[in-house]
């Protein structure tokens, strides 16, 4: 089992090495001169010219890569051209912001879409399963930025229900870092007002990011759940008599898990993307509004470091999933 | 057999699916009764209806098949009047055992083989058991131990995907039993397995019925296996139950041409008989009259037209023949 974890690792390297490649060429391949935007608007064309000299932006691209890829094989993210602090600095100073935003969505995206689909199976072609269906596909087709912006306008603007943006209100100091999850953090430290505050502030921008998720949950565990039922094994668990509910609810559900526990995974990957525009709108400091931000500057280094600890994230929750299949499958577990 | 007394008696059940064309009839006019403790074999090629029968007798037909008539009478109920709730609850594993066809598709391969057959005990065990999982977990030692699995202990911790073909069916065995059922419904128990542990499943299977007074029906399309362990024989062709009788009469004696044509010739393991030139009819295409009349050697004019009445022959012996009945008829003034 460590060996494959360890293979697994192995594996991942390559593969995010071609993701930095890609990256690196569509970010200049776009138009963008960071020298420009860290002149400032008065500079002139020789400092302008100094700057590029000195980050080196006037090198063949290629040659800027080996650096970029020798500096990470040194270790280091690099240093924001704007704000002159180490890139891993403030990724890890918003990596909790993002980590918080996108549990929460995923666990309310789980949470939700898998009892929807089994309920929705259990009723395959009633009109539940119907009006299910309808709900998501309604789910996958909305653009969570519009959605964003209604939720916003609708429950912070008109009902004044939900705070507007940011993670916790005006005024209020976050808990002693921990993990680094406000939520989590403010019922460690036992402020039940600062977790409240926090919770608020999470809900709008979790939801928006979880409906997507949310729908595609639901319609995998419903297509997994119909499968298991037309299952031998199905049967015969029925003819000796299973309780109806602890059938459905430990047996089937169980057996139908895998699929959707492969979606879970990959959505989780999904979810990061769609945090950078979600985060955009809730002013949420986390990785997608740092990203957004180091694109608009034209800071290189910092939007090559989000991409890469976002591929290393999917990585790693792939590996993860793996891990899972194996614990919920003996069959796999002797595979590994 | 006691008439008077029968624990299952099927009188005129019929039942149809619904399919594209409407409705077509699959089983039509089904009698068959079984004593306490009498192991009953049904026999027939296959797509003649008997694992239709079997799930109809558990309640358990697919969606979209309709009764039309008859009863299926146990125990003094008519199982028919009873719903899927009740079935479960009160007949299912603790009145009627169940031991299905494919083991390896049967048993859940997520769980362990103890905690699958500790379920069907948490529900049905009767009184005398005990309710505790101690006590069900020491009956099922004790079964484990009589179907002769090696080291039950560590075998029901064991998950499906570790055992052989033919210890799965012993414990599909144990697990029918374990209940203490009146009746055993045994669909083809072994034609998922080589010939060997055949012989070595229905010993075991017949010998625990003795032991217990457990009433069988063993469905097969193997009249020989049927010689060697069942008191009597109930044969179905597309449908319908034609001919009926005990084992003494196994022998000499049986009078349809079906049943003399399975006696003549032997199944090959994909359950087609050779021999018997033809193919059952699908239940969308019956014959009128005799359904066996167009592969029949002995097909008078009138079977083509009109289904021939069930005969008593003797006490043990029933027979739906033209044939038969048309020589009884000749018979009768000769002898008067
Ligand atoms: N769910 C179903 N829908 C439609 N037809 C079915 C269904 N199940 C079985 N049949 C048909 O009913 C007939 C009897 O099948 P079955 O009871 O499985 O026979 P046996 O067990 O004797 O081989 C066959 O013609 C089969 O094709
Ligand atoms: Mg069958």
């Amino acid at each position: 089992m460590s060996l494959f974890i360890v293979r697994r690792l192995l594996l991942a390297i390559p593969a995010l090495f071609g993701l930095v490649l890609l990256t690196f060429i569509l970010i200049h391949a776009v138009p963008g001169d960071p020298a420009a935007v860290l002149a400032g608007d008065q500079a002139t064309p020789q400092q302008i010219q100094a700057l590029r000299e000195h980050y080196g932006f006037d090198r063949p691209i290629l040659e800027q890569f080996i650096r970029y890829v020798s500096q990470l094989a040194s270790g280091s993210l690099g240093v924001s051209y704007m704000t002159q602090r180490q890139i891993s600095t403030e990724i890890i100073e918003r990596m909790p912001a993002t980590f918080e935003l996108t549990l929460f969505a995923m666990t309310l995206a789980t949470a939700i879409g898998i009892p929807l689909g089994v309920i929705s199976a259990y009723f395959h072609n009633r009109w539940l399963d119907h009006v299910l269906r309808i709900i998501s596909i309604g789910g996958l087709a909305i653009a969570s930025f519009w959605l964003a912006i209604m939720l916003q306008f609708t429950f912070s603007m008109e009902l004044d229900l939900l705070p507007v943006h940011g993670r916790l209100s005006q005024g209020l100091t976050p808990p002693p870092f921990v993990t680094g999850m406000i939520v989590i953090d403010s019922l460690m430290a036992g402020r039940l007002d600062l977790f409240r505050d926090a919770f608020a502030h999470l809900i709008l921008p979790g939801f928006a990011l979880a409906v997507a998720p949310l729908a595609t949950i639901m319609r995998f565990t419903r297509a997994a759940v119909l499968s298991t039922l037309r299952r031998e094994y199905v049967f015969y668990e029925r003819a000796v008599g299973y309780p109806r509910l602890v059938l459905m609810g430990k047996y089937v559900l169980r057996n139908s898990l895998v699929t959707p526990v492969t979606q879970i995974g990959l959505l989780l990957g999904a979810i990061l993307g769609s945090a950078v525009v979600i985060e955009a709108i809730f002013d949420w400091p986390g990785l997608g509004s740092y990203a957004v931000l180091s694109i608009a500057t034209a800071d290189y280094q910092a939007t090559l470091a989000v991409v890469l600890i976002v591929g290393c994230v999917y990585a790693l929750i792939n590996i993860l999933v793996d891990l899972v299949h194996a614990a919920v499958d003996p069959r796999i577990l002797e595979q590994l | 057999m006691s008439a008077s007394d029968p624990l299952l008696r099927v009188a005129q059940f019929a039942l149809a699916f619904r399919t594209e064309t409407g409705l077509a009839t699959v089983l039509d006019g089904v009698d068959l009764e079984v004593a306490r403790g009498e192991i009953l074999g049904l026999v027939g090629e296959s797509g003649c209806g008997k694992s239709t029968l079997v799930r109809a007798i558990l309640g358990l037909m697919p969606a979209g098949a309709r009764v039309l008539g008859g009863r299926i009478e146990f125990g003094g109920q008519n199982l028919l009047d009873l719903d899927e709730a009740v079935l479960s609850r009160d007949i299912r594993a603790g009145r009627i055992g169940f031991i299905p066809q494919d083991p390896f598709q049967s048993f859940n391969p997520l769980f362990r083989v103890g905690s699958q057959m500790l379920e069907i005990m948490r529900w049905h065990a009767p009184p005398e058991i005990g309710r505790s999982r101690s006590a069900h977990r020491a009956r099922l030692l004790e079964l484990m131990e009589r179907v002769r699995i090696p080291a039950p202990d560590t075998a029901l911790k064991r998950f499906p995907h570790e055992f052989s073909g033919g210890q799965l069916q012993r414990l599909m065995i144990a697990a029918a039993i374990a209940c203490k059922p009146d009746l055993v419904l045994a669909d083809e128990p072994t034609s998922a397995l080589d010939v060997t542990t055949q012989q070595q499943i229905l010993a075991l299977l017949e010998e625990l019925a003795r032991e217990m007074n457990t009433a069988v029906i063993l469905v097969t399309h193997d009249l020989g296996l049927v010689a060697q362990y069942c008191d009597r024989v109930s044969v179905m062709y597309a449908g319908q139950t034609v001919e009926s009788f005990s084992h003494k009469r196994m022998l000499e004696g049986v009078r349809h041409p079906y049943t003399r044509l399975l006696l003549d010739c032997h199944p090959d393991r994909a359950g087609a008989l050779r021999g018997i030139p033809g193919i059952v009819p699908g239940i969308a295409r019956m014959p009128p009259g005799c359904r066996f009349g167009p592969r029949c050697p002995a097909v008078l004019p009138i079977c083509s037209t009109q289904r021939p009445k069930a005969e008593m022959l003797e006490a043990d012996h029933s027979v739906q023949c033209w044939a038969v009945s048309g020589s009884i008829a000749a018979r009768v003034p000769a002898d008067a």
